[in-house]
């Protein structure tokens, strides 16, 4: 009898022992973003060797004084990955700061007050989801110049409709609820019942989201720098894999390498964004859409 | 009796994760054409013993022993195949809310043929259209509905379809989950009226699960009462709802609002068992203190109305229209919710506005609560258009009027304490930190909540009644001239209504507060209103002092509305035992 | 139907004319003068002169935003300056490809993240659905322009089993062997772009799925008796598709820049190389233009997902 009504035994056993693995993969995620802070802090002062002199003869295959070989300029592969983490979490920290600022404000606002000055946000919002972002990207680099901060801004600009859409939605929903009702008809301000009921309670899925912004940032600042624009002052990954592609055929790993170094890190902030998003609430793309 | 065709043994259910049983040790015997209610309160196990039966448990829940056997044959340990063969021939459901239980994207009519065509072997084309319109027939439901999708179609009608659906294949046992929640009491007795000559016609066994006492005791032949996942009490409708064993039935009968019964002496509100408050775990020692000699003043009499005080509100010819969404924007019709509404609110006195859902009561709520304006006509208030005050004079009058919702589960900002949250009624300008602290506490005594154990508590801390007993402390701080109630207690359970109804009465007495209470649920107001306005379709028909409207309806939607409320039957609770 | 369309065609006015608005806003707010940028490295002072005269830039503000419409209104996107040729000449020359790429690398990766997504929710606790979960997370963290890359080392040059960039090869063969040839080149670049697009939608199809899976009219057709199959197919995936038709639409542009950088990768000759090349010759009306081209594309084809989408929905043809 039970064990016709319990068929799914086998996989209850099976769903417990998952979260051990999970809870590996969680660990091993958050390590990797770790060192990646730490790595983008020391920037060049605990690399191996000088990230940006000619050491070796071009383009060596990996030994044991170069773990990942050199590029075609002799310089070691290894020491530049470590000092273009600086790059990547720079843009990537800094651009999905600029979207959930702006998103959240302009999504908050949009949601408690509704009426035109949601329709202005809505439309800019959809505006801006719709045109492609590595174009819109490619567009505002090559104008306004392809500075660093330049970079964060335009990415920041490029990505906050998504944060908007997120506080939008969440203020929506709480405007109508009871609790933010009772405040305005006790009295409260607008600004101030976003500030002590709608954002507190409104935040969870934006700020889960952010994971997830900072992995599209990684992405997109890493294509914009493979093809030619991303700030030549500094070492980017996606920088190197776009020097090394002449010689594709003779040193492989200057490719394979920082295309990794991108895959770890960006395995590693999908992976903390999905854990997010269980734990608060809204975010992925199921629902964005 | 006739051998049963329904025997339910020692069925026990638990959810993963939760130590306790949803249901545990139900049996009950139903036999063919008959029908049994089973009645209980949200979290009883009725639902979960319902879909238990019929092996549509979500994953998370797990049969943990019994049988349920259908003419002998035990469909717990039924083969997968051979179960999916008696679904909807010989078990059909009739689902809880149509809205969400048919597929959005499917025409009704196709669904229909689909269960015909692959479920019920009818190959032909004729033959299925031919059913379909005869079942349609039969619960009055015009053919036009077969190309109209779900969302399409109101919500009584989609519970007919459903109905229709579930008649299909003439099963011999009809398994039925809150058939009418959400729907309107007149489409509601109209369903019912339907599905109870349906039964007699097609013979098929019914199980019955619901909340409202009344319905069951209206429909079923045999009820059982559910608390805890357990069957506490069963037998013939009657003799269980005349004379109640189970101290658990006694309570519900006696808390059961029945629009035909005059108002019971309101018990005094002393913290003595009363029942319903100790259902609510509420009763605190704070009840002790307050208020052990104004029971008597409690019933207030219709002839009281003869000085009447000036209205503190009133709604002069208002009228609220809205556009209709969609469409194109210079096509859009208006569509009045409110139409010419003349409506005074009193010191003192709890006005009931009554009437089915889409009439006009909340948009009326919220023209009084001044979170809408008029349209048309105006609002004023002690005897001055509102229109016409200044920006802080609105302010005042704003905080001189509060608002009770219905649902508990939004009323408190999950992250403030009790103490918080009530205070905030005094407004972002009230008095300072121990004066403040005071008056929370004061009004939290009101509620009958002891502050020394719930100041401190955050709102998932707080059962359903008493996160509705924070939001009307909330309410009640400031010391406002009118609170307006929107189905304040439509979303609590039975037996907990009427203590949470009595403390706008309490509001009434102890501080001359007006009250405005709208409801769908005539058997409550019986209990603690003065006087009652029945709306329908934007429009008041019919106004007066509770008893006389109650008692003696003239206009018809009045007398239909009282007609079709869920009545308990005569003879009221004798406590047995 | 056709009253819905046209709603939303006009609803799309306003996005063109903003995206004109912040194209113009892009070139007036670019460091140093804008003539001297569009036209390019060694313009001559008569051919600034132009641009200036042509761009408005001697104008007040307001007027050059009237010329600036003026000018797009007329179909003249500027002179490509790495090509001596009109902008609209150049991008007509390379949408063609673009859009054979596009249309064969969204379709493989819409179907096939679908159908696994669809797939993985049925086979939900196996060891099956857990390994397409790792590939689908694996797959949406790799850059797509570096899994390009690792496409052309492998296949290409070490295995020499298809060609590593390009359309043709070189010389065209002729006849029929041109037809294999074409296809042999458009195998690796769409194989890649449809990796790129696949997670997005496997991830959103199970997700859905799941979800649709527990909602209450799933459990209705379970009462009825209908086959797991049926349930799944009929009653359940048909609703779990509708939000992957509205990714589908919200992301084409998304999607367009994954094919930028495939085409990139490997020679494919469309607009993604062509603005690859233009950003080497920093030939800022070749980008403008392509990028003007791109999101009037993508708009057009929001509308055309919108409508499809009030085609399957019917709730959604009500407002």
């Amino acid at each position: 009898m039970k064990q016709a009504l319990s068929a799914r035994g086998p996989i209850l056993r099976a769903a417990g022992r998952r979260p051990s693995v999970r809870t590996t993969v969680v660990a091993v995620a958050c390590a990797v973003m770790f060192l990646a802070l730490v790595l983008a802090a020391l920037h060049s002062a605990i690399t191996p060797d000088d990230p940006t002199k000619s050491l070796a003869a071009p383009n060596s295959s990996p030994s044991a004084a170069h773990p990942f070989g050199t590029d075609s300029l002799g310089r070691d592969v290894l020491s530049r990955i470590m000092a273009g983490t600086r790059y990547t979490m720079v843009l990537a920290v800094g651009s999905t700061a600029v979207s959930l600022v702006v998103g959240t404000v302009l999504g908050l606002l949009a949601g408690y007050f509704v009426g035109w000055t949601d329709t202005a946000v809505s439309r800019l919002v959809e505006m801006f989801l719709t045109i492609p972002h590595l174009f819109l990207a490619i567009l505002l680099v090559a104008f306004l110049g392809n500075q660093w901060w330049v970079v964060v801004v335009v990415l920041g600009l490029t990505m906050w409709p998504v944060t908007a859409r997120l506080a939008r939605a969440e203020a929506l929903r709480l405007r109508g609820r009871e609790f933010v009702e009772a405040s305005r008809i006790a009295g409260v301000g607008g600004l101030r019942v976003i500030v002590r009921h709608v954002a507190p309670n409104g935040l969870g899925p934006v700020v889960a989201n952010a994971s997830m912004q900072m992995a599209e940032a990684v992405l997109l600042s890493a294509g914009l720098s493979y093809i030619g624009l991303g700030d030549p002052s500094q070492i980017s990954w996606g920088g190197m894999i776009q020097e090394a592609q002449g010689s594709f055929q003779t040193a492989p790993w200057a490719i394979v390498c920082p295309g990794a170094a991108l895959t770890v890190l960006l395995l590693s902030l999908h992976t903390l964004g999905d854990v997010a998003v269980r734990v608060l609430g809204g975010g992925n793309e199921a629902d964005i859409v | 009796m006739s051998e049963p065709l329904l025997t339910v043994s020692d069925l026990s259910v638990g959810y993963a994760g939760s130590g306790t049983r949803a249901v545990s040790d139900v049996g009950f015997r139903v036999a063919a054409g008959s029908s049994l209610g089973v009645i209980g309160e949200s979290g009883s196990g009725k639902t979960t013993l319902l879909y238990g039966m019929a092996r549509l448990l979500p994953a998370s829940a797990t049969v943990e022993s019994g049988s349920v056997r259908l003419d002998g044959v035990d469909l717990l340990t039924l083969p997968a195949p051979e179960l999916r063969d008696l679904r909807w021939r010989d078990i059909a459901i009739v689902f809880q809310g149509a809205m969400h239980a048919l597929n959005p994207v499917i025409r009704v009519g196709s669904l229909l043929r689909e269960v015909l065509r692959h479920r019920l072997d009818v190959r032909s084309r004729q033959e299925a259209d031919r059913r379909i319109t005869d079942m349609l027939d039969m619960v009055s439901v015009p053919s036009r509905v077969l190309t109209a999708y779900p969302h399409e179609l109101s919500g009584g009608m989609r519970q007919r379809v459903m109905l229709a659906m579930s008649l299909l294949g003439r099963p011999r046992l009809l398994l039925v989950d809150e058939p009418t929640t959400s729907l309107d009491v007149i489409v509601q007795a109209e369903i019912l009226d339907r599905l109870r000559e349906l039964q007699r016609e097609l013979r098929f066994a019914m199980v019955f699960v619901s909340h409202d006492l009344g319905v069951v005791a209206e429909y079923c032949d045999d009820v059982a009462v559910m608390l805890d996942g357990r069957i506490v009490e069963s037998g013939r409708g009657a003799d269980v709802l005349r004379s109640p064993v189970h101290p658990y039935t006694r309570r519900l009968v006696e808390s059961y609002p029945s629009v035909d019964r005059p108002p019971q002496p309101l018990p005094p509100r002393t913290g003595a068992p009363d029942g319903a408050a100790s259902v609510d775990s509420v009763a605190s020692a704070a009840v002790a203190r307050t208020g052990r000699d104004s029971g008597a003043v409690t019933v207030k009499s219709a002839s009281a109305a003869d000085v009447l005080p000036p209205p503190v509100l009133e709604l002069r010819a208002a009228s609220r229209s809205f556009r209709a969404r969609g469409g194109t924007p210079w096509r859009r019709r208006r569509t009045d919710a409110v139409r010419d509404v003349d409506i005074e609110v009193r010191a003192g006195s709890i006005l009931a506005i009554v009437g089915a859902s889409g009439a006009g009561k909340s948009t009326v709520g919220r023209l009084l609560a001044m979170t809408d304006r008029p349209t048309g006509g105006e609002l004023r208030s002690d005897g001055r258009p509102v229109r016409a005050l200044g920006r802080a004079d609105r302010a005042v009058l704003r905080r001189r009027v509060q608002v009770v919702h219905q649902d508990p589960f939004e009323a408190l900002d999950p992250r403030f304490t009790v103490e918080r949250s009530v205070a905030e009624g005094l407004g972002p300008s009230g008095p300072p930190g121990a004066r403040r602290r005071e008056l929370v506490a004061a009004a939290l005594e009101h509620v009958e909540l002891d502050p020394g154990r719930f100041l401190t508590r955050t709102p998932d801390r707080l059962s359903g009644g008493q996160r509705q007993r924070v939001a009307l402390a909330r309410a009640l701080v400031a010391r406002p001239d009118v609170i307006v109630a929107d189905e304040p207690v439509s979303a609590l359970d039975v037996s907990i209504r009427l203590s949470v109804l009595r403390l706008l009465a309490r509001a009434r007495d102890e501080y001359g507060t007006a009250v405005v209470l709208i409801t769908h649920d005539l058997g409550t107001v019986r209990a603690v209103v003065d006087e009652i306005i029945v709306m329908s379709d934007g429009r008041v028909v019919e106004r007066g002092a509770t008893a006389t409207v109650l008692d003696r309806p003239r206009h018809d939607y009045t007398k239909a509305l009282i007609a079709a409320a869920p009545k308990l039957p005569r003879g009221g609770a004798t406590p047995a035992g | 139907m056709l009253r819905y369309s046209l709603i939303r065609v006009g609803q799309a006015v306003p996005t063109l004319v903003f995206l004109v608005l912040m194209t113009f806003l892009v070139v007036r707010l670019a460091p140093g003068d804008p003539a001297y940028a569009l036209a390019g490295d060694n313009a001559s002072p008569q051919y600034i002169e132009q641009i200036r005269h042509q761009y408005g830039l001697g104008q007040p503000l307001l007027g050059q935003l009237g010329a600036y419409f003026r000018r797009l209104f007329s179909g003249d996107l500027g002179m490509s300056y790495s090509f001596q040729e009109p902008v609209t000449t150049v991008i007509s020359g390379r949408i063609g490809a673009s859009l054979q790429l596009v249309a064969c690398g969204l379709l493989l990766g819409i179907g096939g993240g679908t159908l696994l997504g669809a797939y993985a929710s049925r086979a939900a606790g196996t060891v099956r659905e857990a390994v397409l979960n790792v590939v689908g997370l694996t797959l949406y963290s790799i850059p797509i322009f570096w899994l390009g890359l690792l496409l052309v080392y492998f296949l290409a040059i070490q295995a020499h089993w298809l060609p590593a960039g390009g359309q043709y090869s070189f010389p065209r063969p002729t006849g029929a062997a041109a037809v294999g040839d074409g296809l042999r080149h458009l195998v690796l670049p769409t194989v890649a772009l449809a990796l790129y697009t696949f997670p997005v939608y496997y991830r959103l199809t199970r997700a859905r799925m799941s979800a649709v899976m527990t909602e209450e009219y799933i459990r209705t057709a379970r009462a009825i008796g209908f086959g797991e199959r049926r349930v799944f197919f009929r009653h359940g995936l048909r609703n779990a598709l509708l939000p992957v038709l509205t990714m589908a639409g919200l992301t084409l542009g998304q999607s367009l820049g994954g094919a930028l950088l495939t085409e990139a990768v490997f020679s494919w000759p469309g607009l993604g190389t062509l603005m690859a090349g233009a950003i080497g010759q920093r030939d800022l009306p070749l980008i403008m233009g392509v990028f003007e081209v791109v999101a009037v594309a993508v708009v057009l084809a929001t509308i055309a997902t919108d409508v499809l989408y009030a085609v399957v929905d019917p709730r959604v043809r009500l407002t």
